[in-house]
């Protein structure tokens, strides 16, 4: 996992977390270009408090972080790929011991996969532990499975038929 | 009605702002949502316009901060049954005296009585304008609360409250360190200096010493607010206090929290004629939604999200 924190500033000029994942960075980043490139309620109260200078200052700030930060976003992803790509080469299973292993192996902090994906860390962790039990009717766990998946840049099909088989031959069996 | 020892009780005011913004109304709704969770005392501090029982749906009280200052009753003796479960009324008067004519002991012995007061939340509704009791009165709250309603007058209020706010904490902060009139002295001298707004003023004054940047740094770090934008009628009213905010915090440097919108209804101003507590008459409106979802933002400190 890159380290965030050299970023801080430009998450802080978007006014975003540090966890804020690119979607919010790209939305935040249209809010903000509205708010000092037209004019609005908002800024025409302040009155010479902010100089059209000022402004345009304002306005390259925000281009620039949010520039610095799609960089940021495409190198993460690249190096998911590329990390991914030869530790899942011949993998066709995947149970929640497999899906601990990657993510362990590509030095992702469980609390980050629950951070981007909003999915509760306690959910991952049964996901994570095969805790069939424990775990939501199969239309959610499936959607966390995707999401985890996708997270760790994992093909998220593939992955989530492979767990959901699991899944559903444990639920067979429960039900007889 | 002595406070136990172990009781911890968060202070809340609202101030500022244009008159007439809704800062009572919030107020009042704001504290009966609380008193659904723990004890609430509200003071209505507006000494001039006291009118908060009107939204909490009671007649006046008899006593009032009058008897504090006049007649020295302690300020727990003074609050009133609201007839809403766990809320307490402690009314200011009208006409009487001024703020203006508060002595600076008086208003020191007020401020620690106040934090003394056997509650959970104490919430202090404040007349409008820039007078300096105002300002020091919502200087002692936990959370710093300003009303503002979709209009360029209220907006360039709020700016203008928040300026003097801030350069009144950041004065007494600098006296306290032994850098009396500091503040004072440096914005006196601002055509010299070449200070022409208020970010200019704080940039020159961090840059005095490195001591002085500390200070400034250090005691400053937890100065927020929490904007409340009340009477909305459109979706591009509330995202107008997602632009406040921004600019609060871009071009005053100030934390500014957006934490809620309140819509307007017309049945607002008609239950407060009808003397009957709005939230309790509508509590499934879209107006109530919006207090109870301030509420929770207040203690939690989320803030509303961009919607466009
Ligand atoms: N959300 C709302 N929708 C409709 N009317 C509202 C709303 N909030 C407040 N009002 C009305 O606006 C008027 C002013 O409200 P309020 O007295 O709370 O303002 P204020 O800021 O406390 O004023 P003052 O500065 O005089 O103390 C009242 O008539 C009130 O009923
Ligand atoms: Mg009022």
């Amino acid at each position: 996992m890159k380290d965030r924190a050299p970023y801080q500033a430009h998450f802080e000029m978007l006014e975003l977390p540090l966890d804020a994942n690119f979607d919010e960075v790209h939305k935040a980043w249209q809010v903000m270009k509205d708010i000092y490139s037209t004019d609005s309620l908002a800024t025409m109260s302040i009155g010479e408090e902010v100089s059209e200078e000022d402004r345009r200052l304002l306005l390259a700030k925000i281009e620039e972080a949010y520039q610095a930060l799609g960089d940021f976003f495409r190198d993460h992803q690249q190096l998911l790929d590329n990390g991914v790509h030869q530790l899942t080469e011949g993998i066709t299973e995947y149970d929640g011991k497999a899906l601990r292993t990657i993510r362990h192996l590509l030095h992702i902090p469980l609390d980050d996969v629950a951070m981007s994906t909003r999915v509760p860390r306690k959910h991952l962790e049964n996901l994570e532990a095969d805790n069939y039990a424990a775990l939501p009717v199969a239309v959610y766990t499936r959607g966390f499975v995707i999401n985890y998946a996708k997270h760790l840049a994992l093909d998220a099909d593939l992955v989530a038929k492979s767990y959901m088989e699991k899944y559903r031959k444990w639920q067979e069996e429960k039900g007889q | 009605m002595v406070k136990g020892p172990e009781r911890k009780s968060i202070i809340m005011a609202v101030g500022g702002g244009k008159g007439g913004v809704g800062k009572s109304f919030v107020m009042a709704s704001l504290g009966m949502s609380l008193a659904r969770q723990g004890r609430v005392v509200m003071i209505d501090g507006d000494l001039g316009g006291a009118n908060l029982h009107n939204f909490l749906g009671i007649s006046r009280p008899t006593s009032t901060l009058t008897d504090f200052f006049e007649r020295k009753v302690p300020l727990a003796d003074l609050v009133v049954d609201s007839g809403i479960s766990n809320l307490g009324l402690l009314t200011g008067m009208v006409g009487t005296i001024g703020a203006e004519t508060i002595k600076h002991a008086q208003k020191q012995k007020l401020f620690n009585q106040i934090r003394k007061l056997d509650a959970d939340y104490i919430l202090i509704d404040l007349g409008a304008g820039t007078h300096f009791n105002t300002i020091d009165t919502l200087l002692i709250a936990d959370k710093m609360i300003i009303v503002i309603t979709p209009e360029i007058v209220s907006i360039e209020n709020m700016y203008n409250f928040l300026r003097n706010l801030y350069f009144r904490r950041l004065g007494g902060v600098l006296t306290d360190h032994g850098y009396r009139d500091l503040v004072v002295n440096t914005w006196h001298d601002r055509d010299a200096l070449g200070i022409s707004n208020f970010r200019e003023l704080v940039d020159c004054l961090k840059a005095v010493s490195p001591e002085v940047r500390l200070i400034i740094e250090e005691e400053l770090r937890d100065f927020a607010v929490n904007l409340v934008l009340n009477k909305a009628r459109t979706n591009q009213d509330i995202v107008t206090g997602n632009s406040v905010k921004s600019i609060c915090v871009k071009f005053f440097g100030v934390n500014a929290l957006y934490s809620g919108y309140v819509e307007h209804d017309d049945l607002v101003s008609r239950s407060a004629n009808h003397r009957t507590p709005y939230l309790s008459a509508y509590p499934n409106s879209r107006c109530s939604r919006g207090i109870e979802r301030l509420t929770v933002n207040i203690l939690s400190g989320q803030q509303v999200k961009v919607t466009r």
